[in-house]
């Protein structure tokens, strides 16, 4: 069942396009990996799906009406004098299913402490955010991601800054996440490795150069010109 | 001692000066939070410098300070707000809208009546600011600001701590923004007459500081910047009755204290 479907969409900033002509779909549970070179124009799509840009053209279809996805940025958020506890960040991730209440109820809290025991950050919950390291933080805000993410889930870069270790332990946790909770992921990513995780490819530079799965991908030129021979 | 205190208290002008400074004081501090984290504190200052203008019009025309300043004081919150939106450097915008506020305010007053002891007491505050209706005005406007404050509270948490993410889970960041800078309006033309006009800012910021640097969790920070300020804000009183001081300095030093003792503690202790 098609999940997101994308039509002929134009992307970028203030009249300036920055993609042109794309067009691909993706069925739920997918996990798509976005690469291609800086400036390819990465970021503006995953930002477009997440409605933090308006298509300039073309259009995006989502399968539901109300479509809530979850977004952990390329940075952390490096604060050094923020008082948050690791409960209240992932919490403000229940956001979107708000609504017009002003509280977040019982069931919102549970889903809350369900994360953490996923991602195995419960012991965290009342540490103070500007304390914590920078794969924990990393952690902290995929959890916060994840409570918003009852649709979809789009990362940038999720290992951006962090060692070899932190890094494979945290694709360990998403992958746990992605089978336990069903969820469609998009991820923009500069490490070939991180990318062996994903089932879709969609490899952009300017335009659509490749979308496909990721078996496919490996064998192409493109993929050998891009990454060098692997 | 505690005849003093309890003597003064039973003076109106100090009744009221209490009840209002104490709700005053509460809701500067719970703002002061999500305004010192984004950055906002410097538009708190800049506001109250159009807030000392809005006194003199007042002052002038002989009419009410509270009726005059709400107007004045919010309008140029929306005007501060906008500018810094459009990537107007906000430092600047500020420096220009208070610089030429104080300079306006001067002016009128010594052009209607000459400068007097009312300019001292509008700077720097006074113990006698707050008549009657001032007292029903900030109890009704500090009732309305607290519980908006704890229905948005979740909202404001998130808008604090990550304004793309906020924008993203559907948040009116535009709209929360604009609420989040008139409730700062009101608080200053509220506490301006009891805390003066250059002081004001003092008790949004200060309190904020001292609880941030305490606690590890945004909620535990509000309640305690709010503890704090109300603390501050009874003893400046008590010192600015017996020392005869202007209110707000009185305040603004206690506040100050409050800061270094935890700055003190924290470096000793933890």
């Amino acid at each position: 069942m098609t999940f997101i479907k994308i039509n002929n969409l134009k992307a970028g900033y203030d009249h300036k396009a920055i993609l042109k002509d794309l067009n691909f779909s993706i069925n739920k549970g997918e996990f798509l990996g976005i690469v291609g070179p800086n400036g390819a124009g990465k970021s503006t799509l995953v930002k477009t799906l997440s409605s933090q840009l308006k298509p300039l053209e073309g259009s995006i279809e989502y399968a539901k009406k109300t479509f809530s996805c979850g977004y952990l940025a390329q940075n952390n958020l490096d604060y050094s004098d923020f008082p948050a506890s690791v409960f209240e960040v992932v919490n403000s991730g229940c956001l979107n299913s708000l609504g017009f209440r002003p509280f977040l109820n019982k069931q919102e809290k549970n889903k809350v402490l369900e994360i953490l025991n996923l991602l195995e950050i419960s012991k965290l919950k009342n540490e103070c955010y500007r304390n914590l390291s920078g794969g924990q933080k990393r952690t902290v805000l995929l959890g916060r991601a994840l409570c918003a993410a009852l649709d979809l889930l789009i990362l940038d870069e999720p290992n951006a800054g962090l060692d070899v270790n932190a890094s494979e332990r945290f694709y360990k946790i998403l992958n746990k996440a992605h089978s336990q909770l069903n969820l469609t992921i998009i991820m923009i990513t500069h490490d070939f490795e991180a990318l062996k995780n994903c089932s879709l490819v969609l490899h952009l530079d300017h335009g659509q150069k490749f979308f496909g799965p990721i078996y496919e991908y490996v064998n192409t030129e493109i993929c050998q010109q891009f990454w060098g021979k692997r | 001692m505690i005849y003093e205190i309890i003597d003064m208290f039973s003076y109106g002008f100090m009744q009221r000066a209490l009840i209002a400074g104490i709700l005053i004081s509460i809701c500067a501090a719970i703002l002061g939070v999500p305004l010192v984290l984004r950055r906002y504190a410097m538009i708190g200052d800049g506001l109250s410098h159009v807030g000392f203008a809005s006194l003199a019009v007042s002052a002038a025309t002989n009419s009410a300070p509270m009726l005059v300043s709400m107007p004045i004081v919010i309008f140029s919150a929306f005007i501060v707000l906008n500018l810094s939106q459009k990537k107007i450097h906000s430092d600047a915008a500020i420096a220009l809208i208070s610089t030429t506020a104080l300079a306006l305010g001067v002016m009128i007053l010594s052009l209607s009546d000459g400068m007097n002891t009312d300019v001292n007491n509008f700077l720097f505050g006074s113990i006698l600011g707050i008549s009657a209706v001032d007292l029903s005005i900030s109890v009704v406007f500090c009732l309305i600001i607290i519980s908006l404050y704890i229905l948005l509270y979740q909202r404001i948490f998130a808008l604090t701590f990550d304004e793309n993410f906020a924008k993203v889970s559907g948040i009116n960041v535009k709209a929360l923004n604009l609420a989040l800078a008139l409730m700062m309006a009101v608080i200053i033309v509220l506490g301006m007459r009891i805390m003066g006009a250059l002081l004001i800012s003092n008790l949004i910021v200060i309190p904020a500081l001292t609880a941030m640097r305490v606690f590890s969790s945004f909620f535990k920070a509000v309640i305690y910047a709010a503890f704090i300020s109300v603390i501050c804000f009874i003893l400046g009183l008590i010192t600015s009755y017996i020392l005869d001081t202007p209110t707000g300095a009185s305040i603004v030093l206690f506040n100050v204290l409050a800061l270094a003792l935890h700055v003190l503690f924290k470096y000793k202790f933890l």
